[in-house]
Formats: C-alpha cells, sequence, structure tokens
C-alpha cells in the first residue's frame, strides 16, 4: 500500500464519518456508555485483584501459647517456629500487648480485663513466605508443645477469597459482554455508511479494487468511532476514580490495605480502553463487510 | 482471448439462463450480442467479468480460468477489463475527471500517473472540456462517454458493454460508437451487448444471437434479424 492509498483511505474515512453525521453521533454514544461500564467493571476488576492480593499475603499464623509456659520454654519455641519451613517472620506479642489492641479497636471498656483478669494469651505471629503455606504452618506449630492453638483466619479467608474471585469473574464476564454489544452498535452503523455507498463499492469491484482496498476506508471510520467514542469515559473514569481515591481509599487504608493508586491504575487503564474502542470499532466495520465484498 | 466451453448457468431458483454454450473469441475482435430480453445476453455478459460463476463449463478470459480462480483474483481480472453500463454506474458526487481517474486510483495509482492518464483519456473521448462537471451537470451520451473513459483508462485487453447506447438518441448512439470503433481499432477486444438494430445493421461486426440460453447465430458481418426488432426492452438477466 503505498501513501497516496493510504491517504486517500484516511480521507475517505473522516468524509464518511463526516457525511453520516447523526448515525456517527449515535454509535460513538453508544460506544461511549459501553467504555463507561466497562472501564468502570475493570477499575473494580483491578481494585478487587490488588486487595486479594494484599488480603493474601497479609495471612498470618498466630500461635497462641499456653498459659503457665516459662521464658525459657518461650524462647525454645520461638526457635522452633522460625524452623518450620516457609515461616518467615515470628514476631511475639504478650498477652498485655493483645489487650491493647482489642482496646483501640473495640473501647476502653475491655480495661477492665487488665492484668491478672486478661484472658488473653501471649502470641507468635507467623508471616508466610509463601501466602499458600499457611495452613500448612498452621498445622506444624499446632503440634508443637507448649502451643494451645494456631489460627489462620481458616474458613473466613476462605470465603473472602471466593468471594474477591467472583467479583474479580463476574466483572470481567460483564466487561466481555458489553464489548460484543459495542461492537454490534459499531456494525449496524458501518452496515447504513456502507449500504450508503453500494453503487462506489461496485463501481470499486468492477474497476479492480481488491477486497482490502474496499475495507480499509469502513475499518479506520469504526476505529475513529471508537476513538470519538472513548474521550468522555475516559475523563469520566479519570475524575471518578480520582475521587474515590481520596475518599474510600484513605478510609481503607487505616485498615491496612489500600486501592491502586490513580497513577498506578490511571494510564494503563485509558490506554487499554484506547485501544479497545478502536480495535472494537475497527472489528464490528469488518464485521459488517463481509457479504458486501463477494465479487 | 476469450474461450466459453460447454457453459451452463443455473440460477438457484432453477431456472437455467445459459445451456452449454461455447463461444471463441479472438483477441481485437468486435462483438455483437444480441437476443430478446431474457435469451441469456446479460448472464453471459456477467460471467465474462466474473459476477456470476458457470454451473458448468469453463470460461478462459485474457488467460485468467474464471471458474477456477480464487476470490481474490477476481480484481486482477478485472484490471484486464473495462466494462460499460447502459446507467452509466458514475458516482454522483465526483466531478467527470474524478469519477474517470478512481478506476486508476482504486488500484494504487500516483496522483500524477492519475492525472495525465485522466488528461489522454479524456481527450480521447472528445470531454476535456467538461473534467469539473458533475454527471448531473452532463447529457445522456456525455455521461456514456465518462463511463467509457473510466474503462478504458486502465488500457484494458477486453471492453464489454452491456446495452451502452439503450438510453441514448440516435445522433448519440453513433457518437458512442465511433468511440468504440476507435478502441476496437487499437486492438482492443469489444464484447457489446446491444438491442439497436440501426446500429448492429449500419456498422456490421461479428454477431452472435443468443436465444433461450444458447447461441442460435454466429455470423461475421451479420444484420440484425427482423424478429428481434419488436423488442427494444433491456434484459434484466
Amino acid at each position: 500500500m503505498n501513501w497516496t492509498t493510504i491517504r486517500n483511505h484516511l480521507l475517505d474515512s473522516f468524509k464518511s464519518l463526516r457525511r453520516n453525521g447523526w448515525m456517527a453521533f449515535a454509535a460513538i454514544s453508544g460506544v461511549a456508555v459501553t467504555i463507561l461500564l466497562v472501564g468502570i467493571s475493570l477499575a473494580l476488576v483491578l481494585n478487587v485483584t490488588k486487595l486479594s492480593r494484599d488480603v493474601e499475603n497479609d495471612v498470618r499464623v498466630q500461635v497462641a501459647v499456653e498459659p503457665k509456659t516459662t521464658a525459657k520454654q518461650k524462647d525454645k519455641l520461638e526457635a522452633q517456629l522460625k524452623d518450620i519451613p516457609s515461616v518467615k517472620k515470628v514476631s511475639y506479642s504478650s498477652k498485655a500487648n493483645e489487650l491493647k489492641k482489642i482496646v483501640s479497636q473495640y473501647g476502653s471498656s475491655f480495661k477492665m480485663f487488665g492484668g491478672d483478669d486478661n484472658p488473653l494469651s501471649d502470641m507468635f505471629i507467623l508471616e508466610a513466605s509463601q501466602p499458600q503455606k499457611t495452613v500448612t504452618i498452621a498445622k506444624r506449630a499446632s503440634k508443637l508443645a507448649n502451643v494451645s492453638r494456631a489460627n489462620y483466619g481458616g474458613s473466613q479467608t476462605k470465603k473472602l477469597f471466593r468471594t474477591m474471585n467472583s467479583v474479580r469473574n463476574l466483572g470481567l464476564a460483564f466487561s466481555i459482554l458489553l464489548l460484543f454489544v459495542a461492537i454490534f452498535l459499531i456494525s449496524n452503523t458501518i452496515r447504513i455508511t456502507i449500504l450508503s455507498r453500494s453503487r462506489e463499492i461496485e463501481i470499486m469491484r468492477l474497476v479492480g479494487a481488491t477486497r482490502w482496498y474496499i475495507r480499509w476506508p469502513f475499518i479506520l471510520e469504526g476505529a475513529w468511532t471508537g476513538l470519538l467514542g472513548v474521550i468522555v469515559p475516559l475523563v469520566v473514569i479519570d475524575l471518578g476514580y480520582s475521587s474515590i481515591f481520596n475518599g474510600v481509599g484513605r478510609q481503607l487504608a487505616t485498615s491496612g490495605y489500600s486501592l491502586l493508586q490513580p497513577q498506578a491504575l490511571i494510564w494503563p487503564l485509558n490506554l487499554s480502553l484506547l485501544v479497545i474502542a478502536m480495535l472494537i470499532g475497527a472489528l464490528g466495520a469488518a464485521v459488517s463487510m463481509g457479504r458486501f465484498l463477494k465479487m | 482471448m476469450i474461450k466459453l466451453l460447454n457453459v451452463t448457468k443455473r440460477y438457484s431458483n432453477g431456472v437455467e439462463a445459459l445451456k452449454n454454450v461455447s463461444l471463441t473469441i479472438e483477441q481485437g475482435e468486435f462483438v455483437y450480442l444480441v437476443g430478446q430480453s431474457g435469451a441469456g445476453k446479460s448472464t453471459l455478459v456477467k460471467l465474462l467479468y466474473r459476477q456470476l460463476v458457470p454451473t458448468e463449463g469453463f470460461i478462459t478470459i485474457n488467460n485468467f480460468d474464471l471458474r477456477l480462480m480464487r476470490e481474490r483474483q477476481v480484481p486482477k481480472l478485472r484490471r484486464t477489463l473495462g466494462v460499460v453500463f447502459q446507467d452509466f454506474k458514475l458516482l454522483p458526487k465526483m466531478t467527470v475527471s474524478e469519477n474517470i481517474g478512481y478506476a486508476l486510483q482504486v488500484i494504487g495509482k500516483s496522483d500524477e500517473e492519475i492525472k495525465t492518464a485522466v488528461t489522454q483519456v479524456l481527450a480521447e473521448v472528445g470531454l476535456s472540456d467538461q473534467a469539473d462537471h458533475f454527471p448531473d451537470e452532463l447529457s445522456g451520451g456525455q455521461q456514456q462517454r465518462v463511463a467509457i473513459a473510466r474503462a478504458i483508462i486502465n488500457d484494458p485487453k477486453t471492453l464489454i458493454a452491456d446495452e451502452p447506447t439503450g438510453n441514448l438518441d440516435p445522433q448519440t448512439s453513433n457518437d458512442i460508437m465511433a468511440i468504440l470503433e476507435r478502441i476496437n481499432a487499437r486492438g482492443t477486444t469489444v464484447i457489446m451487448a446491444t438491442h439497436n438494430q440501426q446500429i448492429v445493421d449500419e456498422l456490421p461486426h461479428r454477431l452472435v444471437e443468443v436465444a433461450n440460453g444458447t447461441i442460435i447465430r454466429d455470423e461475421q458481418g451479420g444484420q440484425y434479424t427482423h424478429e428481434l426488432d419488436n423488442d427494444s426492452q433491456p434484459s434484466t438477466r
């Protein structure tokens, strides 16, 4: 393909977009709504993935020490815990410290359990080098001497992961479904463009234009429809996400988790949506070209 | 050279438009294709530029085997042909120059090449002073000359004309025939489907008459038969 041909295709595609003003506007609006929903859905999926990973990495095994364990026995226990494979870090938290945590989370009324009335146990907190080894670590720790129990959040964590996986899969399925809707919208618009230019296509075929020569202006027109349709959703998503990050994100940070930073999310998301929109535009056009290209 | 061997064309509704037709046309010949409406002329013409594919038999034209060729080779075949229709098939939003140049534009020729070729071909059909006009500003005869100019700009080996004088008055028809004769004199094969008795009789060439899907007459310098005279409606098939 030479430069003259490329220039002709570009000019043709712009001309056609302008000529089909209202139909083009309808398709662009359709793409805008679809891409907005896809963008929101993808932002949700990416954040759920991140939170899920945060939670996964944050799973720790809490080993409760039996009440009458001596300091020497505790040292021995700590050494044994460190020897368990895949244990990355072992930290100690006395029962007084554990009570402090409860008081800070649930209020000062829990102070009444201070001193000898403290029913809590001294704890060793183990961090796993690999999150999936957590269960094995808990099982091995619970078998050691002077250990009353070893918890890892068990069924609760599994439930949380299942929920997060469902949210992620539903979000992706929803996005894919929406992309098909957008392809359908664009292909219908391009079909009307093609019908209005059927005589031109007939003549192109008669004088020996190749299928690709005929296809290109329509494919470009579809891509421009996608490009124009993506502008508004990108602005809405960028501004919306920044304000959500500043609001919800800060609250979430107090519990040790965080949303993806706007800089980390917005640019990759913008670029992906731009490429997706142009691709579905081109694909929509290609779909509707099929039967018009029979020689 | 054009060769049809035992060609049958059966449409999906079961109608057999051509039955076992064989025909050979040498390079540089001028052939009239005559016959009543529905006789199979237009089907034969459409088979030649591969708008249709034969149900049975073989067609070779300008060294292309039309029955076996792949879809992607069809544009290559069409670049060796020029096709002219009764309804001109011009693009109303393009000027005369643009309509003619379009045939070169779609095969990727440069602006400079197109400009040179358009100027030359406009002079050939006598429309140099109408280059910037739009089709609806021209008479029927002038529009047909634009269509012929577009058909010959690529210097085709074969020119296929389907009722090129069908919508034109006798004088304009004679002008169009003069152009077609000139093109033929350069060595281009001209195949012209027509109902125009006056032209066939006054400018005799090889005449192939089709009736009920078969060739009933193939005669060098043949006259238009009297029976065909009553039918002046163009065929749609």
